[in-house]
């Protein structure tokens, strides 16, 4: 009785996350197929390559910003991190370091500002709005006083620096290639480590997650210091793509990354979606404003159309999910009868 | 996110946090902290206006009194000193001041983007005492009534870069709209039978935006020069990188001639995506501001020219040592928008506008 409880749990989990995973991506494909019909000239390989390059830099904050945001948090300060990220290699590559460390270093930076961040909100309760905020602010105002406001320009960079922003590895975009490993590696952390269960089941409820022994703090501050990673790795990346690191970069990424994020189907209130949505997410933001572009759609109008598309896509996406709440109600009276389910950590599992 | 959704406390609690740091990042800075790290070759060696102040100008700008006789202090107030603009001119017109004027004491602060700050700012700098105002508006009306306390009170003020809604003693800038014309002169100069032109706006609605296109757009009156797609990249290298690379797929080899940028940095991406796409040969990049990355760009032959759109540190300074000293003053002083292309960017090499 109870090996067939869980072995339904199991199924019925794993088709609602396949569903749930799958939606941002049913999206994704309906309006790449609308303008197909619409736009050929979209699927020109140089433009297809020119999205994918496109919809890196805001693809790799969005997957770290995804670790975040399913803890029930946000990151604020990813732009801030990016720019910092970026004018320290310039900063570095212009004190003559070689760039492969200068690169580690403001990798370094980035994980250092969300260790920051996530120390804030673990272990000083301050709001993740509100932490990551402040640092947002304090964050961008290091950047301008060490750059004097201006951006810092370098022209000596080694090859592999030139290959993340702006080169190609096999007639395929650096950055791209970059946003697919980020992407895949996270995908793989919170499917199946138990760091990422640990992830969802503090973003399911963060005292339970306590009370079921998972090292609350430890995890939102290693969620935290991964957000500022990708920003950082973000900014490495724009910087090798721009040749300057200038400390006014991404000043809206990271309403690109959360926007990111939510349209690819994972809650701002935590606990569920993952990072595969996400990964369409980006992709769409990119589609999208190519798209417009492309068909010259006036800057004003622009603006309007990218705001009806986000809530659209996140409407359906919010459906989609209070359907899966409610199909899973019936089968709550089952899995009850074992009175306290063995772990927070597993009834989060089985709620995505 | 719970307590944020739920609780009313909590949003008191973040709109109190939210004022506190805007508070604490709002601290001015004076004189002493800010002369460090910045090039102190802008300053040059010589008490004089810039360049880019031409022969009216220059007499408009003619100081009488000796410069150690001046005694008083200046308040500097700038809509913003996050982007290159404000925090250039933040810096310097300390730096400007110390150097020149020993006697003159020089506040500075920094609006944040956002106009009830920096009318705050102001009033603080009010009650200081301050002798001469020099603001450059976050919005013209929004700190129009700052301005007129301060004038109420006896100050000076000096509108530098950008007018503001009320009467003061003097503006000083350069004209965004000139800036379009001069730019739009140079393309319809440079082909003279006409050319398909792409636009990479600045930010929808903020006024240098619209002066700059409407100057352009003035100059291509009656020539075969059209501009055949606009777009916005907000100012920045980045999005105009990106907003190229889709011009460049949506027009294809021979369609685009030239591209006007409402500024350098967006020239810098557009470049940029020119060159990766391979189609340097046919395109040619015109922009504005004249930041000194950009002269190196036009001495390269890979700019085809930019307008300067000078800053106006050492005016300001020269205009406020008159005020301190009683001399009279015209009530606005404009300085020259200037086309610097292959021809005559090394006289302005070391000297660029910004």
């Amino acid at each position: 009785m109870s090996t067939s409880t869980a072995g339904n749990g199991a199924l019925n989990s794993l088709s609602m996350k396949v569903r749930g995973n799958w939606l941002p991506i049913v999206i994704f494909i309906g309006i790449v197929v609308l303008v197909a019909v619409f736009v050929p000239a979209f699927f020109q390989p140089s433009n297809l390559l020119n999205v994918g390059r496109q919809s890196a830099i805001v693809g790799v904050i969005a997957i770290g910003m995804t670790f975040v945001i399913l803890t029930g948090g946000i990151d604020l300060s990813v732009g801030s991190i990016l720019a910092l990220s970026g004018v320290t290699t310039a900063m570095l590559i212009n004190n003559g370091m070689v760039v492969p460390l200068a690169m580690i270093v403001a990798l370094l930076v980035g994980v250092g500002v969300g260790i920051l961040n996530g120390l804030g909100v673990a272990v000083l309760g301050i709001q993740p709005f509100i932490m990551t905020l402040a640092t947002m602010v304090a964050i961008q105002g290091l950047s301008l006083r060490l750059t004097n406001g201006g951006p810092q320009q370098f022209s000596n960079a080694a090859e592999i620096f030139r290959v993340i922003g702006s080169g190609n590895v096999l007639g395929i975009p650096g950055p791209f290639l970059v946003f697919v490993t980020v992407a895949i590696v996270g995908i793989l952390v919170l499917r199946y480590l138990s760091f990422g269960r640990y992830i969802y089941a503090i973003g399911g409820s963060l005292e339970a997650a306590r009370l079921a022994g998972v090292r609350t703090k430890r995890t939102l501050v290693m969620a935290y210091a991964i957000s500022g990673l990708c920003a950082g790795l973000a900014g490495v990346m724009t910087a090798s793509r721009l040749g300057v690191g200038d400390p006014t970069a991404g000043s809206l990424a990271n309403l690109d990354a959360i926007t990111a994020v939510v349209i690819g189907g994972t809650s701002l209130m935590g606990g569920t979606g993952g990072a595969v949505g996400t990964v369409f997410g980006a992709l769409l933001l990119a589609v999208l404003s190519n798209v417009m572009n492309l068909i010259g759609i006036s800057p004003f109008d622009q603006q309007i159309v990218k705001g009806v598309v986000i809530v659209i896509a996140v409407l359906v996406a919010v459906q989609a999910t209070r359907r899966r709440l409610s199909e899973r109600k019936p089968s709550a009276p089952k899995s009850g009868a074992k009175p306290a389910s063995p772990s927070p950590v597993q009834a989060t599992r089985a709620a995505l | 996110m719970h307590d944020l959704r739920n609780n009313r406390g909590s949003r008191l609690v973040l709109a109190a946090a939210i004022g506190s740091i805007a508070l604490m990042t709002a601290g001015c800075t004076s004189t002493g902290s800010a002369g460090s790290t910045s090039e102190n070759e802008a300053v040059g060696d010589e008490l004089a206006p810039s360049i880019y102040c031409g022969e009216e100008c220059q007499a408009q700008l003619a100081l009488e009194a000796d410069p150690a006789s001046i005694d008083c202090s200046v308040g500097v107030s700038w809509s913003s000193a996050s982007f290159p603009y404000g925090a250039k001119s933040t810096q310097q017109i300390p730096e400007f001041a110390e150097a020149f004027f020993p006697g003159m004491d020089v506040t500075v602060s920094d609006g944040q983007g956002d106009s009830t700050v920096q009318s705050g700012q102001v009033d603080d700098m009010i009650a200081q005492g301050i002798d001469v105002l020099i603001i450059s508006p976050q919005d013209a009306a929004a700190l129009a009534g700052a301005v007129d306390r301060a004038t109420a009170a006896g100050i000076q003020v000096i509108a530098a870069d950008r007018a503001v809604d009320t009467e003061v003693a003097t503006y000083i800038g350069s004209d965004n709209v000139d800036a379009g014309v001069v730019s739009g002169e140079a393309i319809v100069a440079d082909f003279p039978d006409g050319a398909n032109v792409v636009e990479l706006a600045g930010s929808l609605g903020a006024s240098p935006t619209i002066d700059r296109g409407d100057g352009f757009r003035q100059a291509l009156e009656g020539s075969n020069v059209e501009i055949i797609a606009t777009q916005t990249a907000n100012y920045d290298r980045a999005q105009g990188l990106q907003v190229m690379e889709d011009f460049l797929q949506r027009f294809g080899s021979g369609e685009i001639d030239a591209v006007f940028a409402h500024n350098d940095q967006m020239s810098f991406g557009a470049i940029q995506a020119i060159k990766e796409a391979g189609r340097e040969g046919e395109i040619k990049v015109y922009g504005i501001d004249g930041e000194s990355g950009a002269l190196d760009l036009v001495q390269a032959g890979e700019y085809a020219a930019t307008v300067g759109y000078p800053l106006v540190v050492k005016e300001s300074v020269i205009a406020a040592a008159k005020l301190c000293a009683g001399e009279p003053i015209d009530e606005r002083i404009v300085l020259d928008s200037t086309l610097i292309n292959a021809d005559n960017v090394e006289e302005y090499t070391g000297r660029a506008p910004q």
